[in-house]
C-alpha cells in the first residue's frame, strides 16, 4: 500500500514536470512570436509555427498520462484535482501557443512592409502577459493562491492596454489609408494577446480549484 | 598507546588472580576442616568460617574498586574530552589530570587527535569560505543538481539570470526552477550520457538573454554519477557587440564601394573613348573628383573615429576664448554659409573662457554647424549659444530647419545612420559626423542632448564638465 502511494506520488510528479516543460515551450513561443513581429523576422516566425507541434504533442502526452492515472489509481479528492488541473492547464497552455502561432502568422503576412508605427504598446502588453504566465506557473508549482489572485489585476492592465492600442490603430487608419491593412493585422495581434492573458487567468483559477476545491472566477 | 593497553590488561589480570586466590583459599579451608568433621558439622563450619569467605570477597571488591576507579575516572575524562573536541571548545592540553605514565600517553594521543581534527576542520572551513567566496563573486551563474534531480547549490549570479531568489531555487526539482525545457532536457541528457555538454540557450524571462551553458557530470571515485553542475554565462552583450561589429564592417564596405564604383565607372567610360570629347571628359572628371573627395572624407572620418574609439586619445586641454574659436570656424564654413544663405548668430560672452581640447571642440562644432547648415532650407537662422554654470559649460547649436522625428532621434548618433540616405548623400554627408561628435564629447566626460521637432528645427546641446 505504502509502496503504491510512493509510485503514485512519483507519477503525479512526472505529470507536473511534463506540464512545466510545456509551460517552458509556451513561454518561448509567446516571446518569440512578438519578437518576430517587432523585428519583422520571418525566420523566427516560422520557428514559432514549427514549435507548436511540440506543444501539441505534449498536450496529448499529458492528457493520455492523466487518463491512465485516473484509470489505474482511481484517485479521489486532492489527488483527483491534481490530475484534472493538469489537463485543464495543459489545454490553456496549448491555446496560448496557438495564439502565438497566430501572431507569428501576422509577421509572415506583413513581411516586406515597414511598420506603420514602431511597436511599443504591443511588446509592453507581451511583457505583462509573460509576467502573468510566470506568476501563474509559480502559483501552480507552489500551490500559492495569493500569487494566482495577483493575476486578476494584471489582466485588467492587459484589457486597458488592449483598448488603448485599438484606439490608436483606429486613429492611424483614419489618417493613413495605406496603413489600414497593417493596422488591422496589428489589431488582431493585440486581440490575440488579450486572449492569451485570459487563458493565463484561467490557469490561476485552476490553481485555486486545485488548492481549495472551489471554482472562482478571476476575470468577469 | 600499546603500553597503555598492556597496563590495563595487567590490572584486569591482577583482579582475576585475586579472585582465583580467594576461591582457592576458601576451598582449601573447606577441604582441611571438612575431612575431619562429620557431615553435620559442615553447616557449623560454614557458620563459623563464613566470615573468612566474606572478608576475602570484601577485600577483593575494595581492591578491585580502587584499581578500577582510577581507570573509570580516566575513561570519564576521555569521553568528556571527546565531547569537548566535538564542541570545539578546547583545542589543546586536554586531559590535564592525567598522572601516571600510561595516562599521559593516552592524554598525549588525545591531544594530538584533537589538534589534528582542529587543523582538518580549519582547512575544511577555510576551503568552504574560499569556495563560497568564489561562487558568490563569480559572474557566471552556477547550479548543482543532484541525483534526485533536486537543486542543492546555487550562487548569487544565477538569481539574476533566472529571476528567482536562492530560496526559491534550492530544494526544487530542476524543471521547477529553470522553467526552461531545453535547459532541463540538457541536464537530463548529461545525467544519461555522463559527458560534458556545451550549448547556447536563450532565456525569455525576465528579459531575453543569450546564455552559453556548460553542463558537466559530477562523478564519485567509483565513477558513479552524483550530480550535474550547470554553469551559465550571459553572452547577450557580447553577441550584441558582435552584431554591431558585423554591421559596421558591412556598412563600411558599402559606403566605400558606392563612390569607388562610380569613379571606376566614369574612368572606364573615359578610357573607352569618351576622353576624345572635351566637354564630356570635363563633366566626367568633375564627378570623379567629387566622388574621390567623398571617399577621402569617409576614410578620414573613419580614421578619426577609430582613433577616438581606441580610447588612447590624449586631451590637450588649454584655456581659450570660445567666441574667437567660433568666429574662426565661421570663416572655414564661409563657402557653405553663402551657398545656403543662412543667418548665423552668436549668443555668448566675449570673455567666455573654456578649458578643453581646442582641436576637439573645433571638430565638434564644425560637425554640428555643418549639419545645421545642411539640414535647413535656404534663409534659415542658426544660433550658436554658450553659457557657463557652476560646474559645466554648455554650448548649443540651434537651427529652424527640417527637424528629426522621434524614432530617428535615438539613432542619429549611430555610425552611418542617416535619416534620409539619398538626401544626405547629395549633401556629401558620411553619416559619421554625429558619431564622432558623441565620442569626442564623451572623451571630455561630457554629455550631448538633442531636441527636435519635425518642420520646426533641431537643437544640439553639449555639456562639458569644468576642471576642478
Ligand atoms: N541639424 C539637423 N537637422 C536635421 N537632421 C539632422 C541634423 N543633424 C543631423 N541630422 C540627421 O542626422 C543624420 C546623421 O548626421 P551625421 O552623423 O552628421 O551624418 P551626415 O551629416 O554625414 O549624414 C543626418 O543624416 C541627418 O539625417
Ligand atoms: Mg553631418
Amino acid at each position: 500500500m505504502l509502496n503504491n502511494r510512493h509510485t503514485f506520488d512519483s507519477q503525479l510528479q512526472e505529470l507536473k514536470e511534463k506540464l512545466l516543460k510545456m509551460s517552458g515551450l509556451t513561454e518561448k513561443s509567446l516571446h518569440d512570436s512578438v519578437e518576430s513581429l517587432k523585428l519583422l523576422n520571418v525566420e523566427k516566425a516560422e520557428q514559432v509555427i514549427e514549435l507548436d507541434n511540440d506543444v501539441d504533442q505534449l498536450e496529448i502526452e499529458i492528457d493520455e498520462y492523466a487518463v491512465k492515472l485516473i484509470a489505474t489509481q482511481q484517485p479521489v479528492a486532492k489527488d483527483l484535482r491534481k490530475i484534472l488541473t493538469a489537463i485543464k492547464i495543459s489545454s490553456d497552455l496549448e491555446r496560448i501557443a496557438d495564439l502565438s502561432v497566430n501572431i507569428a502568422r501576422v509577421t509572415r503576412r506583413i513581411q516586406g512592409q515597414k511598420l506603420v508605427k514602431p511597436l511599443i504598446d504591443i511588446p509592453k502588453m507581451t511583457e505583462v502577459s509573460q509576467k502573468m504566465l510566470r506568476i501563474s506557473i509559480d502559483s501552480y508549482i507552489n500551490e500559492d493562491i495569493s500569487l494566482a489572485k495577483q493575476l486578476e489585476s494584471m489582466d485588467d492592465i492587459i484589457d486597458h492596454t488592449y483598448k488603448e492600442i485599438l484606439n490608436e490603430l483606429i486613429e492611424i487608419m483614419r489618417q493613413d489609408k495605406e496603413a489600414i491593412n497593417q493596422s488591422q493585422q496589428l489589431a488582431f495581434v493585440a486581440r490575440y494577446l488579450e486572449r492569451v492573458a485570459d487563458h493565463i487567468t484561467n490557469i490561476g483559477e485552476s490553481v485555486i480549484y486545485l488548492v481549495t476545491g472551489e471554482r472562482k472566477e478571476l476575470n468577469d | 598507546m600499546k603500553n597503555g593497553v598492556n597496563r590495563y590488561r595487567r590490572r584486569i589480570t591482577l583482579i582475576f588472580v585475586l579472585l582465583i586466590l580467594s576461591i582457592l583459599f576458601t576451598f582449601y579451608a573447606y577441604l582441611k576442616f571438612d575431612l575431619k568433621l562429620e557431615q553435620s558439622l559442615i553447616n557449623l563450619f560454614l557458620v563459623k568460617y563464613i566470615w573468612i569467605f566474606v572478608l576475602v570477597i570484601i577485600s577483593f571488591v575494595i581492591l578491585g574498586n580502587i584499581l578500577m576507579s582510577k581507570t573509570l575516572h580516566l575513561f570519564h575524562e576521555i569521553s568528556r574530552t571527546i565531547q569537548k573536541i566535538l564542541n570545539r571548545s578546547v583545542t589543546s592540553n586536554l586531559l590535564q589530570s592525567a598522572k601516571d605514565s600510561d595516562d599521559i600517553n593516552i592524554a598525549g594521543a588525545m591531544n594530538k587527535l584533537a589538534e589534528h581534527i582542529e587543523k582538518q576542520l580549519q582547512i575544511i572551513e577555510h576551503n568552504e569560505t574560499r569556495l563560497h567566496g568564489v561562487l558568490e563573486n563569480m559572474s557566471n551563474g552556477l547550479l548543482l543538481v543532484e541525483k534526485d534531480r533536486k537543486i542543492v547549490l546555487v550562487n548569487r549570479a544565477i538569481e539574476e539570470l533566472l529571476g528567482y531568489a536562492t530560496n526559491d531555487l534550492v530544494g526544487k526539482r530542476h524543471i521547477e526552477a529553470t522553467r526552461h525545457s531545453e535547459m532541463s532536457d540538457t541536464i537530463e541528457e548529461c545525467f544519461r550520457t555522463r559527458g560534458k555538454i556545451e550549448k547556447e540557450l536563450i532565456l525569455y524571462y525576465p528579459r531575453e538573454k543569450i546564455l552559453l551553458a556548460n553542463f558537466a557530470p559530477m562523478k564519485s571515485e567509483t565513477n558513479e554519477i552524483l550530480g550535474v553542475v550547470v554553469i551559465l554565462n550571459d553572452i547577450t552583450d557580447f553577441r550584441k557587440l558582435e552584431k554591431i561589429r558585423r554591421d559596421f564592417v558591412a556598412n563600411v564596405s558599402h559606403e566605400l564601394k558606392t563612390p569607388l564604383t562610380s569613379i571606376k565607372g566614369f574612368a572606364e567610360t573615359l578610357l573607352d573613348g569618351a576622353y576624345e570629347d572635351n566637354e564630356t571628359s570635363l563633366y566626367f572628371l568633375n564627378i570623379i573628383n567629387t566622388e574621390s573627395d567623398r571617399l577621402l572624407k569617409i576614410v578620414k572620418d573613419l580614421l578619426d573615429l577609430s582613433k577616438i574609439e581606441s580610447n588612447n586619445i590624449t586631451l590637450n586641454k588649454e584655456p581659450f576664448l570660445l567666441k574667437n574659436l567660433v568666429k574662426l570656424l565661421l570663416i572655414t564654413l564661409e563657402k557653405q554659409i553663402t551657398i545656403h544663405q543662412v543667418n548665423i548668430q552668436m549668443e555668448m560672452d566675449d570673455e567666455l573662457m573654456i578649458v578643453a581640447d581646442k582641436s576637439h571642440i573645433s571638430q565638434i562644432l564644425i560637425n554640428l554647424m555643418n549639419n545645421a547648415i545642411s539640414y535647413t532650407p535656404i534663409n534659415s537662422d542658426i544660433v550658436i549659444s554658450a553659457r557657463t554654470s557652476h560646474n559645466f559649460y554648455e554650448i548649443s547649436v540651434k537651427d529652424n530647419g527640417i527637424g528629426i522625428n522621434k524614432e530617428n532621434l535615438d539613432r542619429i548618433f549611430e555610425r552611418f545612420y542617416r535619416v534620409d540616405k539619398a538626401r544626405t548623400r547629395e549633401k556629401g554627408g558620411t553619416g559619421l559626423g554625429l558619431a564622432i561628435v558623441k565620442h569626442l564629447v564623451e572623451a571630455h566626460r561630457g554629455n550631448i542632448y538633442v531636441d527636435s521637432e519635425i518642420g520646426k528645427g533641431t537643437v544640439f546641446t553639449i555639456q562639458l564638465p569644468k576642471e576642478k
